[in-house]
């Protein structure tokens, strides 16, 4: 740290960064436009002009860019200097010539960077008055909003889009005053992080098009800290609530975890809550009833002296399933996925415990300086995370930029420098990957040898590592490539998971940071879970659901509990069908109508994460609350609330009984502050103080204003009032500071910009690193193609293939038709001349007909179906499948 | 000097009151009066009950922007947008207010939805019957406070005979 | 084919092969071509940058930069390949000299371009030329084409083991593209738009590889320097003001046209005796130095010798040696309209002073010179200018906010003339300065 003059006052500023970053930190109102904490200075906006003296002599000084000049020591500038002030409010007039000043009817208006900007530097009056230009507002997908007319230019959306998310199309078209941002034409926007744009926008250009739909104010939304629970890294969302309707998710900031950004999954996946398809209130044999009858069900066929079995979920909270097994007894509780399934996630969970390489966070990835990925699409498979693994690529090339002394900040310099150099990024996978365009080299291949692959680099790094048999030169030669650049590098990083239904991949990628680590290398792992709360619910323990076949097989009488699981979607159709029909009584709790909730005897509406609250544990072993926006309609309830024991008053009793019980989940508690909680005797507001309408909203219904329900599960209160003032991070329920009405009011909430917010970061981690464990010695035998059978895999798909974001009106319109992808030269055997192939497969039995999809990237003597999206999706895959052409 | 300007400035506001008090006196003849007020007079800034404007092609002018009711202090105004299409056009902006209600029993008339809007869309109204001995009847919708539609002149040749 | 004028004050150096068919190699070879580029293999690396320096010779392209300098900033060793550029993206409005240089003596570019990638150990070197002058790349590509098959480019050039290629390229017609960072990223198929500095081009430039970027009447002088000795070559112009320098001399006088005179030649002179005059003996206006965007000199101003210095001096810049001079018909507001209709149409769209201010200024302009200006137009006219000048990422902006400025000084009267529905005094009378750009 150093010390620079700020309008005479010596403050401390991080010499590393530019002065932009040190007055924002320091907590000054700069207005800024084209600078992003995450992406760096450009010079373009010329907004953050400041005064800027040689020495305390100097009076005169000169303007420069805040974010162009670094914060050397003793700098001494001015941000209050007349010619500052006025050259700022100059830029600013300069921007709204141009400037439609619609913001009555713009989605941004309350929450506009801009008009906290123009406020801040002081323009009110517009002198030009010539007419504005025009643009052509163009369709951009499901997600994405247009409004050309509203640009000012900043290129923050094209520097977010090309260079930090690294698709193409979207762009910068045309020169002077008329540069227009969309595409060469309308359509979909490519990225899988488009959704970004909203947020990196400091203006209307680029929208919600979900929140159109039910528009709301920022001020007017009830809002509260979330988790997203549509894949599993656990990123932190805001949810926004208004008349009992889920209005929107953005972005909230965790220095740990998803920094600025969201995936499209995880910000417009939210509408999944007002779908049709929500169960709303409690039924009987498929007729509704009322949550008195609902209980008093429950309770007889609980109290009934049946054999009670429950199964558990990977997506619901610790809590629910804690409920679930408290009520049902711990060797009665069942894990409610596969065995395969249930194998691989708890073998992760024991690898990130044995240690020895750390839990990567995606803060972790970012900052890695090499990558092996094994067996995963992890764009599609963990969105987030491809969007760290590309800024991870940029992590080598800053060695030459340092020692050009041009500062990590100046970010066109640092790309410039950089040009096509990139970190080392190898792919092993079962197909093309959304990452294959900035890999080192990719590798496809089948699971068996992406598993073998992974087992060489072990050996090549550490010798003691088990030797791969009848290896071929070609892969040891890449095993050897990927071993030297992961041991060159500071930070290397492993990256692997389950979407190759392989438990091999898995070991062999511990097997690689293993040996990494005792060589010194001070290497991360990131095993992706396959669902939001896979990781709590193994570390809860919980038997394998082919024992409860046998239990339930047993007791011809039991009574069965499925807690937000449909189990279609995990185990075999015939399987369940089994399991359903044997069991006496079927209870179901369920968000989404689905096939195992159509034949529930007893089935009762569980809380989405909207309405509930809960702890999930992410794939970095992260515990993160999140909690409930909004309180449902009467009948609605968190599921632990529904299976829950009588004594417990709140959260707080649950989660400390948990820790009683499961020793191992003690710290879950810590995630974020108990409900007893309060700043200053006061509960932190849910709403805005601009909160509109308190007393009307239910005027129709009752002329009395009624009283904000009571939250006994969290120290967030469900009104406006209370104490807002740096709220701890894990209940921080949205971003607003004075003066900063949008997103970006994040600045005052962090303890230096882009670092981690002053409330701390939210969550507890707990894996932490341990030296326990072996090297994996199971290297399965190398892949044989059969002449004619193929290998069926699931291809992830980021739309479509998580259960509950498919049934977000958005995201439907990008899911995928299912399809079976063949090889070229495999399914030209198939494919009838220039029409498109339909195709039956079959295996284990069944039979399915799906259109035939050639996929060049895939290997030769595999078949892939998108995951979760066919009817053959609770299948044990792999498996060997016939294929033919359907007549 | 002064003196004779004290005199002037006396004089010129004696002059009004004199003026005034040869002038007839009006007394309202409400509610017998004529007219839709029933005699009662008001002065054009007058704050009664509230109308919801329309432009001149009919279409309202509100374009649910949630001003006003953010601006309200009384925290009476509730309203829920709704996106025009092609097929149905209520406002002529992207947005028009679905529904648009008023608690008469909370509000002030400060008018400051007045004043935040944008359009013009809320205006205050002379209205001031307001008074009720149901509270429940106090909460005025949208059509309740919608001026009337603007009467639509036929063309002239239309019905004519060729 | 361009018009070629002469006058007995010319020192023909860089001029000295125009009108003689040195395009053809034969020719240009017979005319003592290509022998620089021997004398530079013989002198190596330390040598060339040494005669360069030498030679006091200062870059073409309005800065002033000295070139021999600028050589030896690129470092050594480089893990990347390090590039020669030639800058032909002459767009300054008022400068025409390297189009004369293309079309005369393409091959003396190309020999610059030779001698510059020896000095600096390049491999490589790229022609730029300006969108418009498609035509002139069949030239250049015909000279280059010429150069390999006389074994002056491609493998081991001249017998000397080196190896050197060149490739020519036109950039879309955007003036912007002539600031060489905003020409490297053209070059390398962006938008082009300056990039921030540092690194500077001789360290990371084009293709992230160490760059020379230099003018084409820069690269194009360097073989004569070597020709005629770089003693020789700094004794012709005045000091620190190395040679002699392409003066494209245009507008109201009697004989336009492109004149090589020794740096320092007395600007009055120049239009006086060279050009012959002010076109039919009116009256001097102001004289625009060193293309459109230098500040504007009035008649009593003109005393100087158009070197670097003295022309900074006399509060404008020698620039690209584009010499506008204006008679007394000449409309000051419709001449700064037509410049800023030029800047905003150019203006790359990066930053907002110069994006929004150039625009706003080209409208007020526009009115202005329409009869539609108000008093207070003439202050916010200069306010808006200063307020980009010196503020944006690149020169532009300055081009754009230097002249305005100067004409908004110099000539305010004539801006009040304007005010209040006044039509404008000189517009009856003509512009013959002011053809249709």
């Amino acid at each position: 740290m150093g010390t620079i003059y700020i309008d005479g006052k010596a403050s401390e500023a991080d010499p590393k960064q530019n002065l932009l970053h040190a007055c924002l930190s320091l907590g000054l109102n700069l207005p800024y436009f084209c600078w992003h904490p995450a992406m760096g200075s450009v010079g373009a906006c010329r907004q953050c002009a400041v005064k800027q003296f040689k020495d305390a002599q100097d009076t005169r000084g000169r303007l420069v860019m805040a974010c162009m000049t670094p914060a050397a020591p003793d700098t001494r500038i001015s941000l209050q200097d007349p010619e500052a002030v006025a050259f700022r409010a100059g830029i600013i007039e300069g921007m709204m010539l141009n400037h439609p000043h619609d913001c009555p009817v713009c989605d941004e208006g309350g929450e506009c960077h801009l008009q906290d900007m123009t406020v801040m530097t002081g323009h009110d009056y517009r002198r030009s008055r010539f007419p504005k230009r025009t643009f052509h507002d163009q369709y951009l997908g499901p997600f994405v909003y247009h409004q050309m007319n509203r640009c000012i230019q900043c290129y923050r959306c094209v520097r977010f889009y090309r260079n930090y998310a690294g698709e193409d199309d979207l762009n910068a078209f045309g020169i002077s005053n008329e540069v227009f941002f969309g595409r060469e034409q309308d359509g979909v926007l490519k990225s899988e992080f488009a959704g970004n744009l909203v947020e990196v926008c400091p203006t209307g250009v680029f929208t919600d098009r979900t929140l159109r739909r039910h528009y709301t104010r920022k001020w007017d939304l009830r809002m509260a800290p979330s988790i997203c629970g549509h894949c599993s890294l656990g990123c932190n969302t805001t949810m926004g609530e208004r008349y009992g309707l889920l209005r929107r998710v953005v972005n909230r900031f965790n220095s740990e975890v998803n920094g600025y950004f969201l995936c499209d999954r995880g910000r417009y996946g939210y509408e999944f809550v007002n779908s049709e398809q929500r169960i709303r209130a409690a039924q009987i044999n498929g007729a509704p009833t009322s949550v008195t009858e609902a209980k008093r069900r429950l309770s007889s066929l609980v109290a009934g002296g049946q054999q009670l079995i429950g199964i558990g979920s990977p997506r619901a909270s610790i809590e629910s399933n804690y409920a679930l097994r408290r009520l049902v007894g711990k060797d009665r509780f069942f894990c409610g996925v596969s065995d395969g399934e249930w194998e691989r996630t708890r073998a992760m969970v024991e690898i990130l415990q044995a240690g020895p390489a750390r839990s990567a966070s995606l803060r972790d990835v970012e900052l890695s300086d090499a990558v092996l990925i094994l067996g995963e699409d992890v764009t599609n498979s963990a969105p987030r995370m491809a969007l760290s693994v590309r800024q991870s690529l940029r992590q080598q090339s800053f060695e030459t930029t340092q020692k050009l002394r041009v500062p990590l900040w100046m970010d066109d310099a640092v790309r410039e420098i950089a040009q096509a150099k990139r970190s080392p990024l190898f792919i092993a996978a079962a197909g093309a990957t959304r990452l294959d365009d900035v890999a080192t080299a990719t590798y496809k291949a089948a699971p068996e040898d992406i598993a073998r692959l992974g087992f060489a680099v072990a050996h090549e790094i550490d010798a003691k590592a088990p030797e791969v048999p009848d290896l071929s030169g070609e892969m040891r030669e890449l095993a050897a490539t990927i071993a030297t650049a992961l041991t060159g590098a500071k930070h290397p990083l492993v990256i692997a998971g389950p979407s190759c239904r392989s438990i091999s991949v898995i070991e062999s990628a511990a097997n690689v940071a293993r040996a990494l680590c005792d060589n010194g290398h001070s290497a991360a792992l990131s095993l992706i879970a396959p669902a939001c709360n896979s990781f709590g619910l193994a570390l809860l323990g919980a038997r394998p659901m082919s024992e409860a076949l046998a239990a339930v097989q047993d007791h011809g009488d039991a009574t069965l509990i499925v807690l937000e699981n449909d189990l279609y979607r995990q185990l075999p159709a015939k399987l369940v069908d089994g399991y359903l029909a044997k069991a006496a009584h079927l209870i179901v709790l369920d968000q989404l109508g689905n096939g195992t909730t159509a034949k529930a005897e007893l089935l009762l509406p569980a809380g989405t994460f909207a309405e509930s609250d809960g702890t999930l544990v992410s794939n970095e072993g992260r515990a993160q609350r999140f909690f409930q926006v909004f309180v449902p309609e009467d009948g609605i309830k968190e599921s632990w609330r529904w299976l829950g024991d009588q004594s417990w008053s709140s959260l707080d009793d649950v989660l400390s009984e948990i820790g009683t019980e499961i020793p191992r989940l003690a710290s879950v508690i810590g995630a974020a502050p108990l409900s007893s909680f309060r700043i200053a005797g006061a509960k932190i507001p849910r709403e805005p103080h601009r909160y509109s309408g308190r007393t009307s909203i239910t005027a129709n219904i009752s002329v009395v204003e009624p009283k904000p329900p009571d939250d006994p599960d969290s120290s967030l209160s469900y009104s406006m009032e209370g104490a807002s003032i740096q709220p701890p991070a894990a209940l921080q329920p949205f971003f607003w500071a004075p003066g900063w009405n949008s997103i970006q009011a994040v600045n005052k909430f962090q303890s230096e910009i882009g670092e981690a917010l002053r409330g701390g970061v939210p969550g507890v981690r707990l894996f932490e690193t341990s030296t326990g464990g072996g090297y994996f010695d199971g290297i399965p035998n190398p892949f044989t193609r059969r002449t004619q059978e193929w290998l069926l895999l699931p291809i992830e798909h980021i739309f479509g293939s998580e259960e509950l974001s498919a049934h977000a009106s958005s995201i439907a319109e990008l899911v995928t038709e299912p399809y079976l992808a063949l090889n070229p030269a495999d399914a030209a055997g198939f494919l009838a001349e220039g029409k498109p192939t339909v195709v039956e497969v079959a295996f284990g039995g069944l039979k399915q007909r799906v259109p035939l999809k050639v996929l060049a990237e895939l290997p030769s003597g595999l078949a892939g179906i998108p995951a979760g999206l066919t009817a053959l999706c609770g299948e044990e895959l792999p498996a060997w499948c016939r294929i033919e052409r359907a007549s | 000097m002064s003196i004779v300007e004290n005199i002037a400035g006396l004089a010129k506001g004696m002059g009004v009151t004199l003026r005034e008090m040869v002038q007839p006196t009006e007394v309202e003849n409400y509610p017998d009066g004529p007219g839709p007020e029933r005699g009662a007079h008001f002065q054009d800034r007058f704050r009664g009950a509230h109308v919801l404007q329309r432009d001149e092609n009919g279409l309202e002018k509100c374009v649910a922007c949630f001003l006003c009711a953010a601006a309200c202090p009384a925290n009476c105004i509730y309203i829920e947008a709704a996106e025009n299409t092609a097929e149905v056009r209520i406002s002529s902006s992207e947005r028009y207010a679905k529904v648009y209600n008023i608690d008469y029993n909370r509000c002030i008339f400060c008018g400051y939805c007045v004043e935040a809007c944008p359009t013009d869309a809320i205006t205050h109204g002379h209205g001031f019957e307001l008074a009720s001995l149901d509270a429940t009847t106090m909460i005025y919708r949208k059509e309740d406070m919608l001026a009337p539609l603007p009467e639509k002149k036929l063309p002239e040749t239309a019905g004519a005979t060729v | 084919m361009a018009y070629l004028v002469s006058h007995p004050d010319e020192v023909k150096v860089v001029s000295s092969r125009f009108g003689k068919g040195a395009a053809s190699i034969e020719t240009y070879l017979a005319l003592d071509g290509y022998s620089s580029a021997r004398k530079a293999i013989e002198l190596g690396s330390d040598g060339i940058i040494a005669e360069m320096k030498a030679s006091n010779l200062r870059g073409r392209g309005g800065a002033g930069f000295p070139t021999g300098l600028k050589w030896s900033f690129v470092p050594k060793q480089s893990a990347k390949p390090k590039y020669v550029l030639l800058n032909g993206d002459e767009s300054e409005p008022g400068t025409c000299k390297d189009r004369l240089i293309f079309e005369h003596d393409p091959h003396s570019a190309i020999e610059g371009v030779i001698i510059a990638g020896l000095a600096i150990g390049a491999r490589m070197g790229f022609i730029y030329l300006r969108g418009e002058y498609r035509y002139l790349l069949t030239i250049m590509e015909r000279a280059i084409d010429e150069a390999y098959a006389h074994g002056f480019l491609g493998k081991n050039i001249f017998g000397s083991g080196i190896d050197f290629d060149i490739r020519s390229h036109t950039g879309a017609g955007a003036y912007e593209v002539g600031e060489e960072s905003a020409l490297m990223e053209s070059l390398e198929g962006k938008r082009g738009i300056p990039r921030i500095r540092p690194p500077f081009p001789a360290v990371v430039g084009l293709y992230g590889g160490p760059t020379v970027i230099n003018n084409a009447e820069t690269l194009a002088t360097v073989p004569h320097v070597f020709r005629i000795g770089a003693a020789e070559y700094a004794k012709i112009g005045t000091e620190r003001n190395g040679g002699t320098r392409l003066f494209c001399l245009s507008g109201n006088v009697e004989r336009p046209g492109v004149y090589e005179l020794p740096m320092g030649y007395n600007l009055k002179k120049m239009i006086y005796e060279v050009g012959g005059g002010i076109a039919g003996g009116r009256a001097l206006k102001a004289v625009v130095p060193g293309g459109a965007s230098t500040p504007v000199l009035l008649p009593e101003e003109i005393d100087i010798g158009m070197d670097f210095d003295q022309v900074g001096k006399a509060g404008s810049m020698l620039g690209s040696g584009g010499v506008v001079v204006l008679d007394d018909r000449v409309c000051i507001v419709e001449f700064a309209l037509r410049t800023m209709r030029f800047y905003q149409h150019e203006s790359c769209g990066w930053c907002i002073p110069c994006r929004e201010g150039t625009d706003w200024l080209k409208k007020t302009l526009t009115r202005f010179h329409a009869g539609g200006g108000v008093a207070k137009d003439i202050d916010n006219m200069r306010y808006l200018a200063e307020n980009i000048m010196g503020r944006t990422l690149c020169p532009l902006g300055d081009a754009a906010a230097m002249p305005t400025i100067g004409f908004l000084k110099k000539f305010r009267k004539e801006f009040e003339d304007h005010l209040d529905g006044k039509p404008c005094a000189y517009a009856e009378q003509g512009d013959a300065a002011l053809a249709p750009a």
